[in-house]
């Protein structure tokens, strides 16, 4: 919690968003968990919201513009930029070109986050592949928090969905989830599927049942009796 | 439809002096404190605080852009509080626009929690806070700063503390703590906000009469209430965060 | 199958994806959040919701959060309704509820709601204003209907409205004693407020999309809505209509409406006494 004295001297490393060191003390500044590992402490904050990390592959909607870039919501304090030149992986003259030829208000694109420094938006990327806009399928959001819970470790669980599903899905750090399938009643599978992921991510055994889940749902759609 | 406790300034004297309270409770005994954190969806933090009958709805909307922009500090956030009262909330109907008072308490509100951010974290950006009192039966401003500071962890802004809040009173000979209306109406009335963990004062105001060599005693006396609603505090955004600690201890 | 949207805590707008997903859904005759074409969120109402107004009611439709609160005071009567009571009803746009509201006076959508849940009680009658008349010509209960939204998950105006019915149905009136000339209120005695039942008005809201005619619109149809029709009926009567939104509507859509309203009437009005009365 906010206030709390975690440790009354300073040879620890400390990590994390959630912590200061104050008067000889280590001091929590948001509600978390605690984590200690031997001499480091890390306060994970559970209070939801995304805080952008240099690396982070996020879904951001575009909201705005100039003439040589666009400006992303992603659920952060700040718009992100993408610049056009790093979108079209090639230099931009506004004079010869509009930039709304390419994104329009409203697109959604998936991109992941360059540079990011306190008090400044930060600047997304598209060069690596597989980034860029995306069109059709449907978004989920969920808590942030929940995101790794999705992925799994080492990418276990969202392996299995793909694979089950033979789904497109790209995952966004900031809590936003991309889906396309073949047949929306597959898409409304996976979303029921994360939805199930996110209320259920401290009970164990969850990729098994989650497989199963997913398993029985596409035979129910194959049979059409999906709901 | 209750109503207000309704006391002559002498039928108050005569029950104090005879050692009880207008409403029957022990001297540092607070009111009964209802909290919940987490009301609305539309918002980044949001909490409602009641004490007694006082109910207040805090909303935290932020870290945003500021707009004005001009009103942008390169160097930290900055905080923009609105108090105000629901016109249903007072015995008489209150008319909806901003009185004198509600502006003083917006900015007093502001200051009571400023200390308590790291509003550095946030340059140029904006946060605003909502508290409308819904309901009103006295202790409107502590309650307010009792929601905004739950409703600013609910955001996850960083603080350095939560900010507790309690009005203390003298009358009659008496230290009381947080006071009822009808007490409100007639006692010297003290609303202290702290920050616990560090004993520090962030908000401080008084009227009435108060004599200057009880002051030191009030002054403990409110810092022990407020202690104990530091302790409600916590507990009620634990209580909101358990289960997700959970999931997400049990999901590594 | 229930479908959330990203509607972030300060989006005002829908991203392509969910316009289109919502589009592809309709033409299907379905709703992204699961809910049929004509089908009503759960409404939930707390009746005495602040005991300190005279009447009050939190109303939840969905998601959508609206409290009313009614405040008595002793006022002189309209010039021309010497006999008669009086009512005002005002809605508060508060940031609270949404980040399109800012402080300050209410926005034109605060005022348009306001008007609107005023005209369906006003053309119902359903408040008996000549019995709030203490002295003929001079004296008479004023009635200030105060509605604030708390969150705007969408359709803020039926959720206002049914507020405003749960807060008139519990609303109690002060005794009156005259100090001297002048009246005072007694607060300490209390008698329900005199209502006409059988005119009970009965509103809804509905939206176009499309072409296809949704009711009570949550937030992310209220963004893409090309139209809406609230109206509202009391016993045989249509009591309040009003289209908003710049797009058209056939007469078909409109027609469609009255029929609907009318068929589900009845189930709501006991929905409401259920809820207030147990």
């Amino acid at each position: 919690m906010p206030g709390d004295i975690i440790a009354k001297d300073s040879n620890y490393t400390v990590r994390g968003a959630a912590i200061i060191r104050h008067d000889g003390n280590i001091v929590a500044t948001r509600v978390g968990l605690l984590r200690i590992k031997g001499r480091e402490i890390n306060v994970i904050p559970l209070t939801g919201r995304y805080i952008a990390q240099k690396g982070d592959s996020i879904i951001g909607i575009v909201v705005d513009y100039s003439l040589v870039y666009w400006l992303l919501e992603i659920n952060y304090v700040w718009k992100a930029r993408l610049d056009a030149s790093d979108y079209l992986k090639r230099p931009f003259d506004p004079s010869k070109e509009r930039i709304t030829k390419y994104l329009r208000v409203g697109d959604v694109v998936y991109a992941k986050i360059a540079h990011t420094e306190r008090g400044m938006p930060p600047i997304v990327t598209c060069r690596d592949s597989g980034y860029g806009k995306l069109e059709g399928g449907r978004l989920i959001s969920i808590s942030p928090a929940k995101i790794p819970r999705v992925i799994g470790v080492k990418g276990s669980m969202l392996e299995a969905i793909k694979r089950i599903t033979k789904a497109e899905i790209k995952v966004g750090a900031n809590g936003i989830i991309w889906v396309r399938a073949e047949r929306p009643e597959i898409e409304e599978l996976v979303e029921y599927a994360i939805k199930k992921i996110e209320k259920e991510s401290h009970l164990s055994g969850l990729t098994k049942r989650i497989q199963n889940e997913l398993i029985r749902g596409m035979h129910k759609i194959q049979r059409g009796e999906w709901q | 439809m209750a109503m207000s406790l309704k006391m002559s300034e002498e039928e108050l004297r005569r029950l104090m002096e005879s050692g009880r309270r207008a409403d029957g409770r022990a001297w540092d005994e607070l009111r009964p404190i209802r909290i919940q954190v987490g009301v609305t969806e539309r918002a980044e933090g949001s909490a409602l605080f009641e004490m007694g009958r006082t109910r207040v709805l805090c909303v935290v909307r932020g870290p945003m852009e500021c707009i004005p922009s001009h009103m942008a500090d390169p160097e930290k956030a900055i905080l923009d509080v609105a108090y105000r009262m629901a016109t249903f909330s007072t015995d008489e109907r209150k008319s909806p626009t901003p009185s004198r008072r509600e502006i003083e308490l917006s900015k007093i509100i502001r200051e009571a929690l400023e200390p308590a951010l790291f509003l550095e974290e946030y340059p140029r950006m904006m946060i605003k806070v909502y508290c409308l009192v819904l309901q009103a039966d006295a202790g409107t401003r502590t309650a307010s700063i009792n929601a905004a500071s739950l409703a600013l962890a609910h955001a996850g802004i960083p603080m350095r503390d939560l900010v507790s809040s309690v009005a203390v009173g003298y009358c009659y000979g008496r230290i009381v703590v947080d006071l009822c209306s009808v007490e409100d109406e007639f006692c010297a009335d003290v609303p202290i906000a702290m920050m616990p963990a560090y004993n520090k004062i962030t908000l401080l105001q008084a009227d009435h009469r108060l004599p200057i060599d009880k002051f030191p005693e009030l002054l403990e006396v409110g810092r022990r209430a407020i202690e104990r609603i530091y302790q409600l505090q916590k507990k009620a955004l634990r209580d909101m965060y358990v289960s997700i600690a959970k999931e997400a201890s049990e999901g590594e | 199958m229930a479908s959330e949207f990203l509607y972030l805590v300060r989006r005002e707008f829908l991203s392509n994806i969910e316009k289109e997903s919502i589009y592809n859904y309709l033409s299907k005759g379905r709703r992204l959040d699961g809910r049929n074409l004509l089908e009503m969120r759960e409404l939930r109402l707390t009746p005495n919701y602040i005991e300190k107004a005279e009447g009050s009611c939190l109303a939840e439709l969905g998601k959508t959060k609206v409290v009313a609160g009614i405040k008595i005071s002793i006022g002189s009567p309209y010039p021309d309704m010497p006999d008669k009571g009086a009512f005002i009803v005002n809605m508060e746009t508060m940031p609270v509820a949404s980040p399109s509201f800012e402080l300050g006076p209410p926005n034109e959508q605060g005022i348009e709601y306001a008007r609107v849940v005023d005209r369906a009680i006003r053309s119902a009658e359903f408040i008996k204003l000549e019995d709030l008349v203490i002295e003929s010509g001079k004296y008479v209960y004023l009635l200030f209907i105060d509605l604030y939204p708390l969150d705007d998950h969408g359709n803020l105006l039926d959720a206002a409205f049914y507020a405003a019915l749960g807060a008139l149905l519990v609303t109690k009136i002060p005794k009156v004693e005259f100090d001297g000339e002048r009246p005072v209120l007694v607060r300490e005695e209390m008698k329900p407020l005199s209502l006409n039942m059988e005119s009970m008005p009965i509103q809804l809201t509905y939206a176009k999309i499309m072409d296809k005619i949704i009711l009570d619109p949550n937030y992310q149809e209220e963004l893409i809505a090309e139209s809406k029709l609230t109206m509202a009926i009391a016993g045989n009567n249509i009591v309040a209509i009003q289209k908003s939104g710049g797009g058209p509507l056939d007469i078909d859509d409109v027609l469609l409406v009255v029929n609907d309203l009318r068929s589900r009437a009845k189930t709501i009005k006991d929905l409401v006494n259920k809820q207030i009365f147990g």
